[in-house]
């Protein structure tokens, strides 16, 4: 074997070497769920809206925006919110002379839960609830968004408080 | 020497110059694993200890808990574990005994308790009570063998039998970690646990502050489950972030990831005799809630199947978890857990 040989067999040997050695020292980092902020999500009109806020205003607030059936690119945003925007949006989460009507609400949107399917070419079906559901609190909220459900005041105002707060969230980053 | 060959010389040369500055750069920049986390509470009060007294944190749950209803979880009188050497032995076997930092975590005075809330104050005895819910949800309690195979049914005739087997055996280790890792100081968006796996290495999971402190301990129950679908199992988040719990999401229900695992087991909890002598009213409301809180929130595609849907998890375990195909169709190559979607 010449020496020329000698060396090409060490430099395959270390590229195999190298990258057993990667293969053996990747690892995966799984991160269980995040808690402490609050989510308000909306699947409605094949389309989900979400976002994320905190209890403090001075911690930014996350939105995302994406087609249903959600696809891997779904984009987030980040942003501060206007501290008015947070509050008015907590207040109704947690004013508790509205609990009744929410819980109320929640129970029949459970009832009333009503899948929407739709099949696309070449794919399998897909279906959704159409609804608003609040998580963060010691049991989510649910607000069906069906004709055979109505909503109580309460809980339609923590649904538009809720819209227009993503809305600013998506809009506020936009020329990012 | 050509003027070609120079130049390439000069060019490897910036770059080597460009790169060892970087490394250099990089090497002393005070990041922030330097840098005190003003919030990591646990942390402090376990360098604050005086005589190997801790000040141990108090519970600061951030989700709405009216009431602090939770708490009562935690309170020593309804832990088994804590007048039995022998069953807090049994709950070292989920991989506690093989992990590290649990020494100042606890190990020496696991059964003190706050006086007021009457509340297991240190993380290892709060880590007891989450597994507590595996171990106790069994009428056999810390009698059960986990040793069987995973496919003896005969033997685990419950899902919840099933489930306590599984994460002794598909855990290697669990370590304690006091810091809170948050996305920011003062943020509220904490990590609970996290799982590192990968080829030809032992899998282990870190409890971080919010595991012990911020959670009750029906919700640190299942995010174990959770975790430990991560760990030896090595099955990972397939979402792509579409849905409320971004990194955390999977793509459905049928690929049987970490998502899939915490559901069913909180629906095993859930569906258990109302007589039954551990899980008590407000724990099984804690598993519905849990239950709910991740069928919307924790999937990119929606799931269809509620907690009705798996009424009958502990009388056919095997049912629920075994993976078959979900049609016959060949060119289909999804798997489902037991009800497709």
């Amino acid at each position: 074997m010449t020496r020329r040989n000698i060396g090409r067999s060490l430099l395959v040997a270390g590229a195999v070497c190298g990258a057993l050695v990667q293969v053996g020292c990747k690892t995966e980092e799984q991160p269980s769920a995040v808690v402490g902020d609050y989510t308000f999500s909306r699947d409605f009109d094949g389309e989900r809206r979400v976002l994320r806020i905190e209890p403090s205003s001075e911690q930014p607030a996350e939105c995302m925006l994406t087609d249903l059936p959600a696809d891997e690119g779904a984009r987030w945003k980040e942003t501060m919110l206007d501290p008015a925007i947070h509050r008015a949006l907590l207040d109704l989460l947690f004013d508790e002379a509205r609990f009744p009507h929410y819980q109320a609400d929640t129970a029949a949107s459970a009832v009333a839960e009503k899948f929407v399917c739709s099949t696309r070419l070449g794919e399998s079906e897909f279906c959704y609830v159409p609804q608003v559901v609040v998580a963060g609190l010691s049991a989510p909220w649910r607000f069906a968004l069906q004709p055979e459900v109505t909503l109580s005041e309460q809980s339609q105002e923590l649904i538009d408080e809720f819209l227009s707060a993503h809305e600013a969230c998506w809009k506020m980053t936009e020329g990012l | 020497m050509p003027s070609r060959v120079r130049l390439r010389i000069s060019r490897f040369r910036a770059l080597l110059i460009a790169g060892l500055i970087g490394v250099f750069v990089y090497m002393f920049m005070p990041s922030c694993a330097f840098l005190a986390d003003a919030d990591d509470t646990l942390c402090h009060a376990l360098a604050a200890a005086e005589a190997g007294l801790v000040d141990w944190p108090d519970d600061e749950r951030w989700y709405n808990d009216p009431g602090g209803g939770c708490g009562v979880f935690d309170q020593f009188m309804v832990c088994p574990w804590w007048s039995s050497q022998a069953d807090r032995d049994y709950l070292d076997g989920f991989g506690i005994a093989q992990g590290h930092h649990w020494g100042h975590m606890g190990r020496e005075d696991m059964t003190t308790f706050d006086e007021k809330t009457l509340e297991v104050d240190t993380p290892l005895a709060r880590t007891y009570n989450a597994y507590s819910n595996l171990v106790y949800a069994n009428l056999e309690g810390a009698d059960l063998d986990r040793g069987h195979s995973l496919g003896d049914f005969e033997y685990y005739d419950t899902f919840l039998k099933w489930s306590s087997a599984y994460v002794t055996q598909k855990t290697y280790r669990i370590n304690a970690n006091c810091s809170r890792s948050c996305q920011t100081v003062e943020s509220h968006s904490c990590v609970i646990a996290n799982t590192t796996t990968g080829p030809f290495r032992n899998d282990y999971i870190d409890l971080y502050q919010t595991f012990y402190y911020d959670i009750d301990s029906v919700w640190r129950a299942s995010t174990i489950v959770h975790e430990v679908r991560h760990a030896r199992d090595q099955v990972l988040h397939s979402g792509g972030a579409g849905c409320p719990r971004k990194s955390a999401c999977d793509r459905r229900w049928s690929t049987g990831g970490a998502n899939t695992y915490e559901m069913l087991w909180l629906a095993a909890y859930y569906w258990t005799p109302e007589d039954h002598p551990f899980i008590t009213a407000a724990r099984r409301a804690r598993a519905q809630a849990l239950f709910e809180t991740l069928r919307h929130g924790s999937f990119d595609d929606p799931v269809q199947w509620d907690l009705a849907s798996l009424a009958l998890i502990n009388e056919i375990p095997e049912f629920f978890v075994y993976q078959a195909a979900c049609s016959e169709d060949p060119n289909n190559p999804h798997r489902c857990l037991h009800l497709a979607n």
